[in-house]
């Protein structure tokens, strides 16, 4: 089911009208550590998160932002860890930018108006706003955070304990689609078409181009729960304030579910419209 | 008969005093009152049904995934990587 804000996903998720979800992982340790009964048991994807600045901006380094406006998806998300990060490593703090909480989908446009200064997501918004002319790259996090994580897959615990057969054939679909569109290119322009017109509802073309420009700009295989990507976030969490550091990866995820990457095989199967 | 202006009512009271009076009641609901009742009611079903639409896909057709036990998975997601 398709939501346009992460604040409806995650009260769909909470009344349990949602068995699972696709949510950030910050906001899923953070439900954890709030008591709701859920756990991580596979990623959704790894980098696919750029941060735009408008093309006629004077900000040209990640120095460049401060005392700027910068749109993040949710306080509970990866991207703004990674400002906090990102400024960190460069001897400022967080209280040098201002950031918005706005969807996603609402990005493009406030950058166009200028109504922020930058804006960073998950794709394919970034790139919207590039292939519309008027957004320019200032970095890609699989730059500056290699194999960042966005959005994990969490499940209810009673689900994983009900229906445990289930949740381990979502997971290991999962990761076949993955294999499979990592396998070629031409995997990645098909699932273009058909995510596009089916599920997303975005034009084809510019999942073409988030699919492709480059290559790795995100990446579907590697989706495993590991804990010392886990324990990475919980440190820049309690840090930045976010997370009270009460959950650890043990309470929050279960890797369980994650096959053994070699026996997975990709999909056999080609999209014909 | 006695007619309360106000209401509208009409009293016909019976030729007997120790029998039960009958009431004859015209109740004149003045017409912006009438209005403002429908719109009212019609906004509560209007927003009830695209409720149960929109929210709870209680129109929905095609098929819907259920797995032999019968639990219907929805798995959230927003569009982006």
């Amino acid at each position: 089911m398709r939501f346009n804000g992460w604040p409806e996903l995650k009260e769909a998720f909470l009344s349990e009208y949602l068995q699972a979800a696709f949510i950030l992982a910050p906001m899923a340790m953070a439900l954890r550590e709030q008591g709701t009964p859920i756990r991580i048991v596979y990623l959704g994807h790894r980098d696919g998160t750029t941060m735009m600045v408008h093309k006629d901006s004077d900000a040209h380094r990640i120095k460049d932002l401060r005392g700027k406006k910068i749109a993040v998806p949710n306080r509970f998300s990866n991207q703004r860890l990674i400002i906090f990060r990102a400024l960190k490593q460069r001897g400022m703090g967080i209280e040098d930018v201002t950031l918005l909480e706005m969807p996603p989908p609402d990005m493009p446009a406030a950058l166009q108006v200028r109504a922020v200064d930058a804006v960073i997501s998950g794709e394919p918004y970034p790139a919207q706003t590039e292939m519309d002319g008027y957004g320019r790259i200032l970095f890609m996090t699989k730059d500056v955070w290699p194999e960042f994580i966005s959005c994990v897959l969490a499940v209810h615990e009673k689900i994983i304990r009900a229906h445990r057969a289930q949740v381990q054939r979502l997971v290991e679909g999962i990761a076949k689609s993955g294999k499979w569109l990592d396998q070629r290119m031409g995997h990645r322009m098909q699932a273009a078409d058909f995510v596009g017109k089916g599920y997303y509802h975005q034009h084809p073309a510019l999942l073409r181009f988030v699919l492709s420009k480059p290559p790795d700009r995100v990446k579907y295989t590697n989706l495993r729960v590991l804990r010392k990507d886990f324990e990475e976030i919980e440190t820049l969490g309690v840090e930045s304030g976010i997370l009270k550091g009460t959950a650890h990866f043990d309470d929050y995820a279960d890797p369980s579910f994650v096959p053994e990457e070699d026996p997975i095989q990709p999909y056999n199967w080609e999209y014909t419209p | 008969m006695r007619e309360d202006e106000e209401w509208g009512v009409r009293f016909a009271p019976t030729p007997h005093s120790f029998a039960l009076a009958l009431l004859v009641c015209e109740r004149k609901v003045p017409t912006m009152r009438r209005l403002v009742l429908l719109v009212v009611i019609g906004w509560i079903v209007l927003v009830t049904v695209l409720h149960l639409w929109l929210n709870l896909h209680a129109f929905d057709v095609g098929p819907r995934y259920k797995d032999k036990a019968g639990l219907e998975f929805r798995v959230g997601y927003l569009p982006v990587t």
